[in-house]
């Protein structure tokens, strides 16, 4: 084998005879020491005649015979070039079907250094198109990962705009006939003093049983209402002792039911700002729940307003908790003693932490067993402004309200309390009785049927009316109280409307 | 005598051509990628039936998205083809298309059987059934493999071999 050499890219060259002896002497020496150059001569079929080279060199069999493969499918009576070919684990070549003077050989030599310079490259490369590719899918995952979430916080926003409606709704359902039942109760009991002890015994069942039903009904709403971060507070002018007096009212035939003890005391009789409906709303829990789980002895209630905080204490000679149970105290649904026959849903004292912690405050409880408990309530706020405070009987007042009931109960408790009262039910007939009467205080439905109390406020402002316009609305909602104050109203207050309170928000100036 | 024939290995890079060669004929697999440079031959005999067997010689590719000049060198003489993509990269079911179409058109319409490969990653696969329905057309049958796991393997190149 010495009529032909190949070139490193495979190209047959002219017979070396054509060529001085040095360069003749130099590529032999090339070939087939340096690139181990190795070959077969086949027959027409294929099959090996001859071999020549050191196949061992190419970690391949001393006859050569897996070159025999290159050329199955090939038409072996033509030449074939064919780069870069590795059998088996062998060292990669370069191959070569040559059919030189009617003899066919194939020929191979070593490309490891080719096959290593573009091994290295296409490695590089390749790997760096399937990092693109891998970043390209994450991309594309993340995306739609970003489609859903915003698919779900659209649903979520959907699902918490129909909650925030069922709650508006449900307040103003329950609301309205509840602020309806409790007014009249108010009057009855204004008339009662004269009756029996038997019928006013009669009227204490009703109105305890309404004012629990009440205080189920906000302490679902209002746990829906903190959940969603929508409870407003409101605060007024909350007297001290008017406040302990409400309660011994409310409680002390609760306390005499049980041979309790119930007293309230409190240090000064100050007048705070605050929202005395949640503050009412928590001491009755603390309170009640003394009185179910005291079985004898004595539950007192003290009242103390020092450097702008309330502080109530609600002690009790009951059995006492141990650490357990009053880490778990204020958890939703947590009763002390599953076992007990108290009642109630488990949802008070949480709503009253939730609630106390809303209005900036604490409740810690004091507790050892078989020694009674003792939980202080406190919050955060500031002694009322006395010269903000005027008498209601000198107050006109015109009541808008397109509820027949409503309307006549704020009448009567107002005419009641010594004020001029008109009513009106609609915006027209509100701006009529406004011209009549040029009120001091107007209260404000904000639902007046079709019309919105908003609407009727602007229109009484337009008129040139300077009363001072309380909304009244059964939704607590924000949104409700943006537009009445945005309309023009002063104040705004949530149905059921607390006496106190409207009367406080009335006095303002 | 048992006869030889030639297969080619089409597909993109890194859709486990290799491997499924090396799952074939030694039965091994290697989680690495190691990209191939110019081509593998490989050879393995299966039996067609009782009587008859066939040596294949397996000539696997380096993966690219066309079909290089090499490429069209190494296509040469052969007698079928077994096109591979990878189900997690829809690119490469066209690509593999592609490169059994260019294939055809220089050595003619020859038998090919198409692997959808990786089957063990499905769970992230690009490529369903609708998508495969020109592939259907174009090849005799149509494969879900693993190299990983061994799924298909043997069944394809039997299938392929059957063709021949």
């Amino acid at each position: 084998m010495s009529a032909t050499v190949l070139s490193a890219s495979g190209q047959v060259l002219s017979s070396l005879k054509a060529m001085p002896e040095p360069v003749r002497a130099y590529l032999e020496d090339f070939m087939f020491e340096q690139r181990n150059l190795v070959g077969l001569e086949i027959d027409r079929n294929g099959k090996s005649i001859e071999h020549f080279g050191d196949f061992t060199k190419l970690s391949m069999q001393n006859d050569g015979r897996e070159l025999l493969d290159f050329v199955t499918g090939l038409d072996i009576d033509a030449s074939h070039v064919v780069p870069l070919v590795q059998f088996h684990a062998s060292p990669p070549v370069h191959l070569h079907l040559a059919v030189l003077d009617g003899r066919r050989f194939i020929l191979a030599y070593t490309a490891e250094s080719a096959y290593e310079e573009l091994g290295v490259q296409q490695q590089l490369s390749n790997e760096l198109s399937l990092q693109n590719s891998e970043k390209a899918q994450t991309i594309q995952a993340l995306t739609q990962a970003q489609n859903l979430l915003r698919e779900s916080e659209r649903e979520l926003k959907r699902a918490h705009d129909l909650k925030s409606l069922f709650i508006s709704k449900m307040s103003h359902e329950f609301g309205t006939p509840i602020t309806a039942v409790l007014g009249r109760l108010r009057l009855l009991e204004q008339e009662l003093s004269q009756t029996s002890d038997n019928v006013r015994s009669h009227f204490a069942v009703v109105r305890r049983g309404v004012l629990h039903l009440h205080q189920l009904v906000q302490s679902v709403l209002d746990e829906a209402r903190l959940e969603q971060g929508t409870l407003r507070l409101e605060p007024g002018n909350v007297v001290l002792s008017a406040l302990c007096e409400d309660l011994e009212l409310l409680f002390l035939p609760l306390a005499q039911e049980k041979n309790l003890e119930f007293e309230t005391a409190f240090e000064l009789d100050q007048t705070v700002w605050i929202d005395g409906l949640r503050v009412k709303q928590i001491l009755i829990n603390l309170v009640s729940n003394a009185i179910k789980y005291t079985p004898s002895g004595k539950v007192s209630l003290y009242l103390h307003w020092r450097a702008g905080k309330l502080s109530v204490s609600v002690q009790d000679t009951g059995p006492g908790m141990s650490k357990e149970q009053a880490n778990s105290l204020f958890m939703p649904f947590r009763r002390l003693d599953e076992k007990t026959k108290v009642s109630g849903a488990g949802l008070g004292l949480a709503i009253s932490l939730e609630l106390t912690e809303h209005m900036g405050g604490a409740i810690e409880v004091q507790s050892t067993l078989g020694q009674g408990s003792r939980f202080v309530l406190t919050l955060p706020c500031e002694l009322a402004d006395a010269q903000r405070m005027r008498e209601t009987k000198a107050l006109k007042i015109l009541v808008v309200d397109d509820d027949p009931d409503i309307r006549e109960l704020l009448y009567l408790l107002l005419v009641r309390e010594g004020a001029e009262v008109m009513q009106a039910e609609n915006g027209a007939e509100a701006e009529k009785a406004w011209r009549t009467m040029q009120p001091d205080v107007i209260l404000l439905d904000m639902q007046l049927g079709a019309e919105s109390g908003a609407q009727v406020a602007r229109s009484l402002r337009k008129l040139g009316a300077v009363s001072r316009i309380v909304a009244l609305s059964a939704s607590n909602s924000d949104q409700t109280s943006r537009q009445a104050l945005s309309g023009g109203c002063d104040a705004f207050l949530s149905k059921p409307v607390d006496f106190e309170k409207l009367k406080s928000l009335m006095q303002e100036q | 005598m048992t006869e030889a024939r030639k297969i080619c290995l089409l597909g993109d890079f890194a859709v486990g051509k290799t491997s499924l060669v090396r799952r074939f004929v030694s039965n091994t697999f290697g989680e690495r990628y190691l990209t191939t440079v110019g081509v593998k031959i490989d050879t393995k005999e299966i039996s067609l039936g009782e009587l008859q067997r066939m040596k294949l010689v397996i000539w696997d590719l380096a993966g690219a998205p066309t079909l290089s000049t090499p490429a069209r060198a190494y296509v040469q003489g052969s007698h079928g083809f077994l096109v591979v993509c990878d189900g997690t990269r829809k690119s490469t079911l066209d690509c593999a298309l592609s490169l059994l179409d260019s294939a055809r058109a220089m050595i003619g319409t020859k038998p090919a059987i198409l692997l959808v490969n990786k089957q063990d990653l499905s769970e992230s696969w690009e490529i369903d059934q609708d998508s495969l329905e020109i592939a259907r057309k174009k090849c005799s049958a149509v494969y879900s493999s693993s190299a990983k796991t061994g799924a298909n393997v043997e069944r394809a190149f039997s299938a392929i071999g059957a063709l021949l």
